[in-house]
């Protein structure tokens, strides 16, 4: 059986534990058997935005020396993925062997969706999505990790059509971690300039990789009465829950 | 200098109806110019590539070709100054002024004299600076700061333009069309161009081999104030050299495309000394000021090293979604967008930059269009860091150091949270932060882990 671990992102962990759930169950109804390590509740990557690498460093370690079984380590955000995989070793610039484990780490850390679609090989098996789906990718899966092609992969449903990527989807939608504190009117200004498109496509889910930008989008679109924003594991889920019993 | 009020001037600027109008429109398309300039290059990746490595390398041996640079440029008769920082660039340049009997200067557009003060100095002094970009020129009359570093005047709608005109009589009735507002500036203009007796200049690229200064432009008042006053000077900072005139070409070839969208801009002006014997025109005395200004602290420390790389096209600016949301007055200074967020921290000192630090997601949208090869998102977390140092003690230092520590702990609902929770909840909500789930993942998973190990 293929196996995996689970890395809780802290703002899933804390604010929208549906998702970590929904990654679990999705990633075992696809066979894979998750261990989710006692990593520190925290990649620390909202501390090395801010300017703190300390802190981030202590929190880094904790997550290194949990994960060191070998295995891969999934995580339904991109961007603490991308801290994982490209800010964990620059951490450790002065430290080689802390390094050299931070830059092992690196190679078996993905991102959800590109696990499953360049891990597991999973790509087009025909989800029956609901509701017309729409896409915006997220900047740090973006253009840190290179993530675009697999969420909509993954999304394409045999009945009816694919997710189609929003007209200026790679315009980051706001949320910036602290940033969306710092300056919350300029914020929730991005997120409503990035929910326009969307609310004049005909779709009516719009599906992040990104619990940020999930919680951000969400909060700025208020109840809608035909539109959500909603993460890419909840979505899979359900629709393999929805296929599983017909 | 006092702290920059971003958040202040960004909430008016979110709700100034031209100014979202025109942010709706601008970004996109100064992009869409941009990608289609570029895409006319036989290999637009390579040629960024190598631009930025021009720039890197010259940034490696910055001493040296300051050195060639002044020893070349004298030996070409033109007049070099040092200034360690503004107020020294602008007693050098009001030192040269007073050795010419005119109380009046023409000036083109540079953002280095815009960051230096300047013309608010020489006004001071008792000259009249008059602007002979038509963009800095409706910022000068109107007394508003650039909104865009290319544009500045950008944001002014054309109406208001025209009333300036009117008033100011360059025109006898209203005009909309803009072509011909700029033609009846540019009436007024050439009086003034045959009268001037000095004009300043900003630089783009020095070349340190030949001792040449090059100047990009569309409008040709440049050519006027290198062609016609008997003294021209031209502020630099020190970050603009270049080896070699083919690496400025290099360099050159992707400034206009990043900065307006066009291939190549409608003028470029070389200098390599003062009007010679027998040539017609050209200034009699040519003086490059070579200004500082907290640029050499900014070499010194490796990891800021490569923000002097910047060559201020203002691509960034064009794909930034922040500055896309409310333009360019709320940061304050003399530079916008991603780059103003790199370079004014650096200039005013990290603490009067605070709030305009935030300013930033972290998307790294501009590090992608960047043809310096500037990676503004690590020199923003580098400058974040450095602040930081300095605001231990402050509320975010401490509400950062509990949040670390509650985070630190692994898989257990530890009692801190069960007790934070609901003070955080009330201050998420007022806040619009996001808020904690009455029940974490990590405690819920654990629970039903127990039960299906329980037989």
């Amino acid at each position: 059986m293929y196996q995996a671990n689970l890395f809780v992102p802290c703002l899933v962990d804390l604010a929208l534990p549906d998702i970590g759930f929904a990654t679990l169950n999705l990633l075992r109804r696809l066979g894979v058997e998750v261990n989710i390590p006692d990593t520190p509740g925290c990649c620390g990557q909202p501390f090395l935005n801010e300017g703190r690498p300390k802190r981030a460093r202590a929190l880094a370690r904790g997550v290194i020396s949990a994960v060191e079984n070998g295995k891969p380590l999934v995580v339904p955000s991109g961007s603490c993925a991308e801290m994982i995989k490209f800010h964990y070793p620059t951490l450790f610039e002065d430290e080689p062997r802390m390094q050299a484990k931070a830059l092992e780490l690196a190679q078996r850390t993905f991102e959800l969706s590109s696990f499953l679609v360049d891990e597991l090989g999973i790509e087009g098996i025909g989800l029956d999505i609901q509701g017309k789906v729409a896409y915006r990718p997220s900047c740090r899966a973006l253009r840190g990790l290179g993530v675009r092609s697999q969420p909509l992969a993954l999304l394409s449903s045999s009945r009816g059509q694919g997710a189609s990527e929003l007209e200026s989807a790679e315009a980051c939608c706001g949320f910036g971690g602290a940033f969306s504190f710092h300056l919350p009117e300029v914020s929730k200004a991005m997120a409503h300039a990035r929910l326009e498109p969307f609310l004049q496509s005909g779709a009516e889910v719009l599906v992040v990789i990104e619990p940020g930008c999930m919680t951000h989008l969400s909060r700025a679109l208020g109840k809608h009465e035909t539109k959500q924003v909603r993460h890419i594991a909840s979505v899979l889920y359900e629709a393999l829950e929805r296929r599983a019993r017909p | 200098m006092r702290s920059i009020p971003f958040r202040r001037v960004a909430k008016d600027a979110l709700e100034d109806q031209d100014a979202q109008r025109l942010l709706k429109i601008l970004p996109f398309a100064f992009r869409a110019l941009r990608e289609a300039a570029l895409s006319e290059l036989p290999d637009p990746k390579g040629a960024l590539k190598k631009a930025a490595e021009i720039r890197a390398d010259a940034l490696e041996v910055l001493p040296e070709l300051l050195e060639t640079f002044e020893k070349n440029a004298k030996a070409n008769g033109t007049n070099i100054h040092w200034a360690r920082d503004a107020k020294e660039a602008r007693l050098i340049v009001l030192g040269l002024l007073g050795a010419q009997n005119s109380k009046t200067v023409l000036k083109s557009k540079s953002m280095l004299t815009e960051e230096i003060g300047l013309r608010e100095f020489l006004g001071e002094e008792g000259f009249e600076t008059l602007e002979t970009d038509l963009g800095e020129f409706i910022c000068q009359v109107l007394g508003l700061p650039p909104f865009h570093i290319v544009g500045p005047a950008i944001n002014v709608p054309v109406e208001r333009v025209s009333a300036l005109f009117l008033d100011m009589g360059f025109i006898q009735g209203p005009v909309t069309d803009p072509v011909a507002l700029g033609v009846a500036a540019r009436e007024f203009f050439r009086r003034k161009f045959s009268e001037a007796k000095v004009g300043i200049t900003g630089v783009n690229f020095a070349v340190a081999e030949t001792g040449s200064i090059l100047g990009v432009e569309n409008e040709g008042n440049i050519r006027f104030l290198k062609s016609v006053p008997k003294v021209q000077v031209s502020l630099m900072g020190i970050e603009k050299l270049v080896p070699t005139i083919e690496d400025a070409f290099y360099v050159l070839r992707l400034l206009p495309p990043s900065c307006t969208g066009q291939r190549m801009s409608a003028y470029v002006t070389i200098d390599s000394g003062p009007r010679r014997f027998g040539e017609f025109d050209g200034p009699e005395e040519l003086h490059v000021v070579i200004v500082d200004n907290g640029r050499s602290k900014i070499y010194e420390d490796p990891k800021t090293r490569p923000a002097l790389a910047c060559i201020r096209c203002g691509a960034c600016l064009n794909v930034c979604p922040v500055y896309a949301q409310v333009g360019g007055y709320p940061y304050g200074f003399a530079y916008s967008g991603p780059m103003g967020l790199v370079w004014t921290p650096m200039l005013v000192g990290l603490k009067a930059a605070n709030e305009l630090l935030q300013a930033c997601s972290l998307c790294g949208a501009c590090k992608e269009v960047c043809p310096a090869g500037i990676d503004h998102p690590m020199l923003i977390l580098e400058l974040r860091k450095k602040l930081a140092r300095k605001r231990l003690l402050s509320l975010e230092g401490i509400a950062y150091g509990v949040a670390g520590f509650g985070l630190s702990g692994g898989m257990r609902e530890n009692l801190g949270l069960k007790i934070l929770r609901p003070f955080y909840n009330a201050l998420g909500r007022r806040f619009g932060l996001p808020l904690l789930a009455p029940r974490r993942f990590r405690e819920a998973f654990g629970a039903a882990q127990n039960k299906e190990k329980m037989p």
